[in-house]
Parts: structure tokens; C-alpha cells; sequence
């Protein structure tokens, strides 16, 4: 069986670190199971995403031990477009994900850069934007947005990607109690759709649910 | 998307001939038709050229010195004057330019890059450089305002103690900025910037029919701007 994400004695160590982030990690994520992961901060979660895309060890530096697998794959020596279609991440905080003039263009902008056709295209972001609530607000600029509605469009964002597997690092932290109800009740559509998700998170009303997977140690 | 405004890529070729010919022309007399083109530009666009005057009004003072150092260094006192007359022009018709482009949203500047065959890479960094300068002065005001909560008053301060005090604060900033900047580059990177040669777009930009007319009017303006040009620079070589 493929794993949609598989991790044996995964290690990493920034430079001038005398020692790895966090102790050898073995995770594996089976296509369509949500897990979240759990740790707590500064113990190398988001480390752990960013290797997981394919962003660690070549755009930050860093060295890996162990071995890492995405759908069978190493994402480190997976060209850049192979990724795009396999994982897709939400990151922390919106301010720093949020580009583009219009919401539309937002979650067009990586349908652009993947070369998909302007029907297809434009079919692809009524559904992302329809599933994240912000269809209505489809001409607003991004920062007309509250927080929350600005994370669910980098959400949105995301998914008119379709990646196989979805990244969540820490999205519902910067979000008031409402609004991460509703992103998550936007994960819990999704889940139902059979996406793979591995989210970061704090919350343990959140994680029960899912299978916790803890970073850096047990559970407290 | 861009409601009744003049393709952007119409406004590209003005905005590239005017600010040419203001480079190429070395004579204050010559410059004033072209001023005067730039002028009426920004009104019939409704340019945001107040708006723009006014953010650059820690600018003019210095501005205005450079003209004057200009007028005064030449030795030839009216012939100074003129040099700095054309300098101030120059900086006016560019200000001008840069007013009927401030008056088009971002993405349909980008996208009208794009469709001029600009590097896709090229056109977004541009558009986001462009958006890291107002962030930056932002975060620094956030970190000034919070220093000055905790009692700090940089206005009652020396100018070397200002100055000291303005240094500890750029760095933070610069760092934050640059975190910032990572960030928005993994982000765009995840969502396949880069990683295809070509794009497709989700909303092109269409020449409509005002559009080439007012095309072939630029056209027919720069022919005409070159002949007015060089006539008056060699007819009446004033500056």
C-alpha cells in the first residue's frame, strides 16, 4: 500500500543546531485519514510541514536523516509542479499568504501557474470559494476581509489546487473562536470528501477526534 | 474587471514615449508640450496626481534644491535658471506618468504586463516590491508607536540619540520584512509559481474598440510630439 505520507526515523537539524530538532519521527499518513499533529511550540512542527512540501531542505537550509516519503516519493527531489499537485499548505498567518487584487484572483493565482484552462479555471474557483463562504465576496480586495475570512480564502486558495494531501500549520491560531469553527467546519467537509489531511494544532477539542501524532515528545 | 478605463497597455506606450522623450529632451522650452500632454493625460484619466503629490511632499523640498543647485552651479545665471526649470519638468511629467498608472488596480497592471509578453516572474516581483515599501513603513511606525508607549519620545530626543535610536528600530523591522517576504515567497512557490514555463490567465485583458482608437491617437501624438520637439529645439534653443 502507498501511504500518502510515510516518515521512518525522520530527522532535522538546522545548522549550527548540535542536535535535531525533534527525536527520529515514524508517521504514516494513509490516503483520506486526518491526523493532527500535535507539540509543543518550537518543538519543529511546522519544520516538519515545510519538509513535508518540499520546502526543507532546499529553500530553507537544513540537513533530513531518516527517510520521507509523499505518495511514495522523496519531496525534496520532486520538481516543483509534481509537488503542486500532491500538496498543498495553509500557513499560520493570512497577512502573509494573501497577495492578489481580488479574492477570485487569489484562488485563480495558482490555477494560472498551473496552466489550467480559463473554464476549467473559472469552475475551479466558484467551487473553492463557494466551499470556503466567500463566493459573495469574490471582487473584494483581500484585505477587506476579517481574519477569518482570510484564512478560509488561503484555504480556498489551496484547494482549488486539489492537492491530494492538505498541510495545516497552525491555521486556526490567529482566528477568533468563530471563525475557527468555521474553518474547521470546512476541514470536516473536506474530510468527508475523502481528503488526506495533516493539520498542526493546539487545540485539543479540535485533535480529539483525529489521530494525535505528537512532535518532540508524548503526550503531556 | 477594469470597468471603462483605457486598456492599461495603451497607457504602458504613452507612459513609455512621454517619459523617453522627457529623458531625450535637453531644453526647458521644447519640454513644455510634452508637460502640457502629460498634464491633460491625467486629467482625462482622472489620475490620482494630487494624491500622489501629496505623498510625496517630504520629497519636494529637496527636490526643489536640486533645481536650485542646478540653477546656481551653472555659472550662467539664466541659463542655470533654465536648466533647473527643465529639471522640474522632467520630474513633473514623470510624476504625471507614474499618476495615470497609480489610477489602474495592481493585478490589472500585472496582468497587462503579462499579456506584453513581460517574464511572469519579472511582473509579479515588481507588483510585489511595490506592496513590501508601504508594509515596511507601516511595521516601522508599529514599532516606533510602541516604543513611544513605553515612554520613549523620539521628538524630544537629540539628533544623535534620534538617530541611534532610529537605527535599533530599522533592524527589527528589516528582519521582520524579510520574514515577511519568505513567507509570501513559500506561499507562492506551493501554489506552482515558478514551476511552469507559461501561465494561463483567469481574467485577460481584451482591446475594445476605444481601446484602438485610442491607440493609433498615441501613435499619431508621438509623431506629432517628435516634429513639435525638434522643431522648437532648433528654432528656439532656449535652456
Amino acid at each position: 500500500m502507498t501511504y500518502a505520507l510515510e516518515a521512518r526515523g525522520f530527522t532535522i537539524t538546522y545548522p549550527n543546531a548540535g542536535q535535531p530538532v525533534f527525536p527520529p519521527l515514524d508517521l504514516m499518513v494513509e490516503p483520506g485519514e486526518t491526523v493532527a499533529l500535535r507539540g509543543e511550540s518550537g518543538a519543529g512542527k511546522s519544520s516538519f510541514l515545510y519538509a513535508v512540501c518540499g520546502l526543507l531542505p532546499g529553500g530553507i537550509p537544513a540537513q533530513t536523516g531518516g527517510e520521507l516519503r509523499l505518495f511514495g516519493k522523496n519531496p525534496a527531489q520532486c520538481a516543483r509542479a509534481e509537488l503542486t499537485r500532491h500538496v498543498g499548505m495553509v500557513f499560520q498567518n493570512p497577512e502573509t499568504q494573501l497577495f492578489c487584487g481580488t479574492v477570485a484572483l487569489e484562488v485563480a493565482f495558482g490555477l494560472e501557474n498551473c496552466c489550467v484552462e480559463p473554464d476549467s479555471m473559472r469552475r475551479r474557483v466558484r467551487e473553492a470559494l463557494e466551499l470556503a463562504g466567500l463566493w459573495e465576496r469574490r471582487a473584494c480586495a483581500p484585505s477587506q476581509l476579517s481574519g477569518g475570512q482570510k484564512q478560509l480564502l488561503a484555504l480556498a486558495a489551496v484547494l482549488a489546487l486539489r492537492p491530494k494531501l492538505l498541510l495545516l500549520d497552525e491555521a486556526f491560531s490567529q482566528l477568533d473562536s468563530e471563525s475557527a469553527a468555521r474553518l474547521f467546519e470546512a476541514l470536516r467537509e473536506l474530510q468527508s470528501q475523502g481528503q488526506t489531511i495533516l493539520f498542526a494544532d493546539h487545540d485539543d477539542a479540535r485533535c480529539a477526534p483525529y489521530r494525535n501524532i505528537w512532535i518532540g515528545g508524548a503526550a503531556p | 474587471m477594469r470597468n471603462k478605463q483605457t486598456d492599461p497597455r495603451v497607457v504602458f506606450l504613452f507612459v513609455l514615449l512621454l517619459s523617453s522623450g522627457a529623458a531625450l529632451t535637453r531644453q526647458a522650452l521644447p519640454m513644455i508640450p510634452l508637460l502640457c500632454s502629460a498634464a491633460l493625460a491625467a486629467v482625462l484619466a482622472k489620475a490620482p496626481f494630487g494624491q500622489l503629490l501629496r505623498r510625496l511632499r517630504g520629497l519636494w523640498a529637496t527636490i526643489l534644491a536640486v533645481a536650485a543647485l542646478q540653477a546656481l552651479l551653472s555659472g550662467d545665471l539664466a541659463r542655470g535658471l533654465l536648466a533647473g526649470a527643465c529639471v522640474l519638468e522632467r520630474l513633473l511629467i514623470l510624476l504625471l506618468a507614474g499618476a495615470l498608472l497609480a489610477g489602474y488596480p495592481g493585478h490589472v497592471l500585472v496582468q497587462a504586463m503579462l499579456q506584453l509578453r513581460a517574464p511572469y516572474q519579472l511582473a509579479y516581483m515588481v507588483s510585489l516590491g511595490l506592496r513590501f515599501f508601504p508594509q515596511f513603513s507601516e511595521s516601522f511606525r508599529d514599532s516606533l508607536a510602541a516604543l513611544q508607549l513605553r515612554g520613549v519620545e523620539p521628538r524630544r530626543l537629540k539628533p544623535r540619540a534620534r538617530l541611534k535610536l532610529y537605527t535599533y528600530l530599522l533592524l527589527p523591522t528589516i528582519v521582520s520584512g524579510v520574514n515577511g517576504a519568505r513567507k509570501l515567497a513559500m506561499a507562492m512557490e506551493l501554489r506552482g509559481f515558478g514551476a511552469y514555463p507559461r501561465r494561463s490567465a483567469y481574467a485577460p485583458l481584451h482591446m475594445r474598440r476605444g481601446d484602438w482608437l485610442a491607440f493609433a491617437g498615441v501613435l499619431l501624438w508621438a509623431a506629432g510630439m517628435a516634429v513639435l520637439v525638434i522643431f522648437v529645439g532648433i528654432n528656439y534653443p532656449i535652456g
